[in-house]
């Protein structure tokens, strides 16, 4: 039994640490082994801080023996992606340009996490600089889906989904801009986060697009998405954006059924686009939430058309400034050749960046520039408030949003990486909770016949969370399936 | 053909917040190169910046002291440019909507009121420092002064003379002074104006192409740069040329603007609104709680000092000239001199003592308090203002109370009749040719037994007792 | 919105700073076309009296109080820096005249 602790979800770790049932450190231990095991194949982990690990899954348990209370996270192996900021290893970003950087600071969500007593395992892989939808782009290493080696984990958090997926970590941070939570946790089969805009702070995070930019948790099951947003959603006073609404007890918030509750079913979510298995999936889920007790109501979101759209306009010029500090002056990557300062910039950026992120910084400049502000940059803001609107209007209507998380099942290696507008296209159903801000999930729904998980994606109110969770909880208690873990070749 | 300069100005002030605009790092001037940064202020990734209350509060009373409105709602901004000294590469300020707009600063121009349009204050963040001193074919960056509040006072174009520029920077100075929102020092940097100055024929209601000038260390050094730049514009024009849109560099040594950068066209900011500040909403009582907290800015106070003290517009101009100098003043009558011994005393004593010692009045050796006592001393008699001057000067050197160095030195005036009595008896004897002479009707000659008395006694009889004991002695 | 040639897009690399070979720029050049045709469906969007979104927060007037907090120790303000000597951060030489502010 004691060996196979990396089969547990957080909350069994955390409540086996907290009554002793299980060390800190057999658990680590238990997760380590399973790595070690493993993701040679599927090269989810960056930096493995084994001995570290260890060394505070020990401390964890002397806390326990001296009697001192533990945290709600206490021994629950966690993995955070490369645009985490931490004191400890590297932040890379999965960028060239950022390939030795020692961040002097932990992020506000790491150290919310390292308060309740979570053990860091590592970093896990992502696309350069949170720019992409399959973990291709990074210059790190490849990682593989694992439940199909040839087939992409998804993107960006894909070293997330596909940690939490194998189980090689219980719980892992990962980030969100346009579908970077939601998507890959679709693809690789696991349950993916991206609260309310403002409930995680964004201090300490490689920042992409700073008005989409979400912090998130990936899971293996809701119950333990819950745990982990209540240690990470809270005001916090480096964010200025980070919201100061009260933080309820997502945990407890599960338990009420979902009875009366009305799931809007959008015709955009289910058009011909959306692959043939994936909306089979998709009605199978909305049948057993009906069954449940919920009302399936009809809801229309024709800002589905153009989201996409106004998401590229808005984030590439974001991101376009955000990424402007990476050149090489004070820390990150510089040519020793470059003899201007110009040259210095140019040298560090054009050796620094991939061409996923130079594209987007292209772009983002040319929607900034001259009359494009107002007739592109402007008109996507106006656009934005459109989409909000929409939203509202429909959660007048429905109190949860249900649909596919992506048209389609993870893609094989190689087939879209160089088609960017079908990249984008791909993200389509989630950008509107980026854009709207409000609390969206994947959580899987079934496997397609080659064996492939599809994830329903839940979407509900600003600030609620709590519905958004208690629906997804239901339905995966009465899905009529476990996920389980995928094979160990 | 007759030209007049058109100049609007563009002043950066820094504001004297205690820690930086949108981080805690210190703002201590002077500290080591890069000890006063953090991951914000160097540009690291996941710094957010968090807005500075006290930067807003102070902007705001710029604003309001300079008649500005101040906008309802607004935000910051990011301007995107690339150079070593800004860390993110985009500068966080404020692009259409700045906090404080459409204002106006009355200036005295050799005594002429006028008026000068304030066309904007908005906030935003200081850049790095970038030191060329380094060697090796390099600079070197210091981000100490990276984020620093940084406020930017725009005018309209209403100057016309490179005096009315002096003038409109002494009155803003001034005005940052009383507010104490700045120390204004242009040495340290943290006050730094450009001019933008074009000519036109006198008539013509259009402008010229403007060129603006920078790098200059001083008031006068500002006042000499426009007078230069307006000469040199005109001879151009004369000569058939024409003036070049461009940035020039005041050589100070030289004496000449020095063309340093083309504008051929207008260099693209890419501005956009900031996502990581918040919008900043300001309500009434906001502006009023500001408005309530400003102090008595100089040109009131200057009024008042006429009205309350009876002091001449000149007299009450020195003393309001600074708000250290104002408060000083009014300590010294506050502590109960007379208020014109006080402005005599301050101006012509104290102030001299100051200068040539080099030391502000902030930081005087001698308390507006002791100042006052000086004066008591006089006014009583213990003294008389001769030796006081001598006092005063010993005040300053050691910061002593003038009564303890008037005892500690046997300075105090001889008021004792017996003892004047007896000096005076000693210069009639001694003196009988002029005694007689004196009898005889020769009334001038008064001042020499004075004198003689007065040397006597070192200085310290009673002036106005020796003159009485003389008049007894000698008209007797 | 018209498309986009090689030189608009060498103009764009120049103001962000990257260098594009040519094969690279040619490549960016179509592939960017692409991406800006798909965002033409915005053109279509009736967005007049729309006030734009601006900020995604909901929050107003957050501010942090004036108290100045330790700054980063020097050892870790130039542990990750590509150049320096101990005081200052060094880059090329700048020239003068360059100053932006």
């Amino acid at each position: 039994m004691s060996a196979l602790w990396y089969q547990k979800t957080a909350k069994e770790i955390r409540d086996a640490v907290h009554t002793g049932e299980a060390t800190a450190l057999d658990i680590v231990n238990s997760f380590i082994a399973h790595r070690e095991a493993t993701d040679g194949t599927i090269g989810a982990f960056t930096q493995c801080w084994d001995d570290e690990a260890r060394e505070t899954a020990r401390s964890i348990d002397e806390k326990r023996q001296q009697g001192q209370p533990l945290g709600p996270l206490a021994g629950v192996p966690v993995s955070l992606k490369e645009s985490f900021c931490t004191r400890l290893g590297k932040t890379t970003g999965a960028s060239r340009i950022l390939e030795n950087f020692q961040c002097p600071y932990d992020g506000t969500a790491v150290t919310r996490l390292a308060q309740a007593d979570a053990v860091f395992l590592g970093k896990v892989n992502m696309d350069e600089l949170a720019m992409g939808s399959s973990t291709e782009s990074s210059v790190l290493q490849r990682t593989v889906n694992p439940w199909n080696h040839d087939r992409v984990p998804g993107g960006s958090s894909g070293g997330s989904a596909a940690s939490v997926a194998m189980g090689c970590s219980a719980l892992s941070l990962g980030s969100d801009t346009g579908s970077s939570i939601r998507q890959p946790a679709s693809f690789s089969g696991c349950v993916g986060v991206k609260p309310t805009y403002g409930r995680i702070s964004r201090f300490g995070i490689i920042g992409l697009a700073p008005s989409l930019d979400h912090a998130g948790p990936l899971t293996r099951t809701v119950e333990d998405a819950a745990l982990a947003l209540n240690v990470l959603c809270g005001e916090d006073p480096a964010d200025s954006t980070s919201s100061d609404k009260p933080v309820p007890d997502f945990l407890q918030g599960l338990s009420q059924d979902i009875k009366g509750l009305k799931i809007g079913v959008a015709e955009e979510y289910m058009t011909d686009e959306v692959d043939e298995e994936v909306r089979g999936k998709i009605t199978e889920a909305l049948d057993c939430l009906s069954s449940l007790g919920a009302e399936l109501v009809k809801i229309s979101l024709p800002g589905t058309a153009y989201d996409a759209a106004a998401y590229t306009v808005i984030s590439t010029a974001e991101i376009s400034a955000t990424l402007a500090r990476l050149d090489g002056v004070r820390y990150g990557m510089r040519d020793p050749e470059a003899r201007t300062v110009q040259d210095m910039y140019v040298m560090s950026k054009s050796a620094g960046f991939g061409p996923e992120v130079q594209r987007r910084i292209l772009l983002g400049t040319h929607f900034l520039s001259g009359k494009n502000i107002q007739n592109c940059f402007v008109k996507a803001q106006q656009a934005r408030s459109l989409i909000i609107r929409e939203f509202e209007e429909v959660f007048t209507q429905c109190d949860v949003i249900a649909g596919p998380t992506t048209p389609s099942v993870a893609f094989p290696f190689g087939s879209k990486s160089d088609n960017p507008v079908e990249m984008y296209r791909c993200d389509r159903f989630t950008l509107g909770a980026n854009l709207a801000t409000h609390p969206a999930l994947s959580v899987p729904c079934g496997m397609t016949e080659a064996g492939l998980p599809v994830g329903l994606q839940l979407q509900a109110r600003r600030y609620d969370e709590e519905t958004l969770l208690r629906v997804a909880f239901h339905y995966e208690q009465n899905r009529g399936f476990d996920l389980g873990f995928p094979p160990i070749s | 053909m007759q030209y007049e300069a058109v100049i609007g100005m563009e002043v950066h002030v820094e504001i004297n917040c205690k820690s930086k605009v949108f981080c805690g790092c210190p703002t201590v001037f002077d500290a080591p190169p890069n000890s006063q940064t953090c991951p914000l202020c160097l540009g690291m990734p996941g710094g957010l910046p968090v807005l500075n209350r006290s930067m807003v509060d102070k902007s705001m009373a710029v604003g309001l002291a300079l008649n500005c409105r101040i906008a309802r709602e607004t935000r910051m901004d990011r301007k995107n440019y690339f150079y070593p000294d800004l860390a993110k590469n985009y500068q966080i300020s404020q692009d259409d909507q700045p906090l404080c707009y459409d204002g106006y600063l009355d200036v005295d121009v050799d005594g002429e009121m006028k008026r000068i349009g304030i066309t904007r204050a908005h906030m935003e963040e200081d850049t790095a420092r970038n030191s060329h001193t380094v060697g090796g074919g390099q600079s070197g960056v210091d981000f100490n002064r990276s984020g620093v509040a940084l406020l930017e006072i725009v005018t309209e174009p209403d100057i016309r003379s490179a005096q009315e520029a002096f003038a409109y920077l002494t009155a803003l100075k001034q005005l940052l002074q009383y507010l104490d929102v700045s120390d204004c020092n242009m040495e340290e940097g943290s006050l730094r104006a450009e001019a933008n100055i074009s000519v036109r024929p006198v008539g013509s209601d259009k402008f010229g192409t403007k060129t603006e000038v920078k790098n200059v260390a001083s008031f006068s050094g500002v006042q000499k740069a426009i007078e230069f730049e307006i000469a040199r514009q005109i001879k151009v024009l004369n000569d058939g040329g024409t003036v070049l849109q461009e940035t020039r560099g005041w050589d100070a040594d030289k004496g000449v603007t020095l063309s340093q950068r083309l504008k051929e066209s207008a260099q693209e900011y890419r501005y956009f609104p900031e996502p990581d500040v918040p919008p900043i909403v300001v309500d009434d009582a906001w502006i009023d709680a500001i408005q309530k907290s400003l102090p008595e800015l100089p040109t009131a106070r200057k009024e008042r000092f006429q009205k309350e003290y009876e002091l001449s517009a000149y007299d009450a101009h020195v003393m309001t000239l600074s708000r250290a100098m104002a408060d000083y003043y009014e300590a010294i009558v506050k502590a109960g001199a007379d208020p014109k011994k006080a402005a005599n005393w301050l101006m012509v004593e104290l102030l001299a003592l100051l200068a040539d010692a080099k030391v502000e009045i902030s930081d005087s050796p001698v308390s507006p308090e002791n100042l006052a006592a000086l004066i008591g001393l006089i006014d009583t008699n213990v003294i008389n203002g001769k030796i006081a001057k001598e006092v005063l000067v010993e005040m300053f050197k050691t910061g002593a109370a003038p009564a303890a160095i008037v005892e500690e030195k046997g300075l105090g005036q001889i008021s004792d009749t017996s003892a004047l009595e007896e000096a005076v008896q000693a210069v009639i004897e001694a003196n009988p040719q002029q005694v007689a002479d004196y009898r005889a009707g020769k009334d001038k000659i008064f001042g020499y037994f004075v004198g003689q008395v007065m040397k006597a006694t070192r200085g310290k009889g009673n002036p106005q007792l020796v003159n009485e004991i003389l008049r007894r002695e000698l008209d007797s | 919105m018209d498309g986009l040639t090689e030189h608009d897009i060498a103009r764009l690399a120049s103001s962000a700073q990257l260098y594009l070979d040519d094969n690279t720029r040619a490549q960016f050049t179509r592939e960017i076309n692409k991406i800006l045709e798909y965002v033409q469906v915005l053109e279509k969007v009736d967005t007049e009296g729309v006030a734009p979104t601006r900020h995604a927060t909901d929050r107003l007037n957050v501010f942090r109080e004036d108290i100045p907090q330790t700054p980063l120790p020097v050892e870790e303000v130039f542990k990750n820096s590509p150049l320096d000597d101990g005081s200052f951060f060094l880059v090329p030489r700048i020239i003068d005249g360059e100053e932006n502010s």
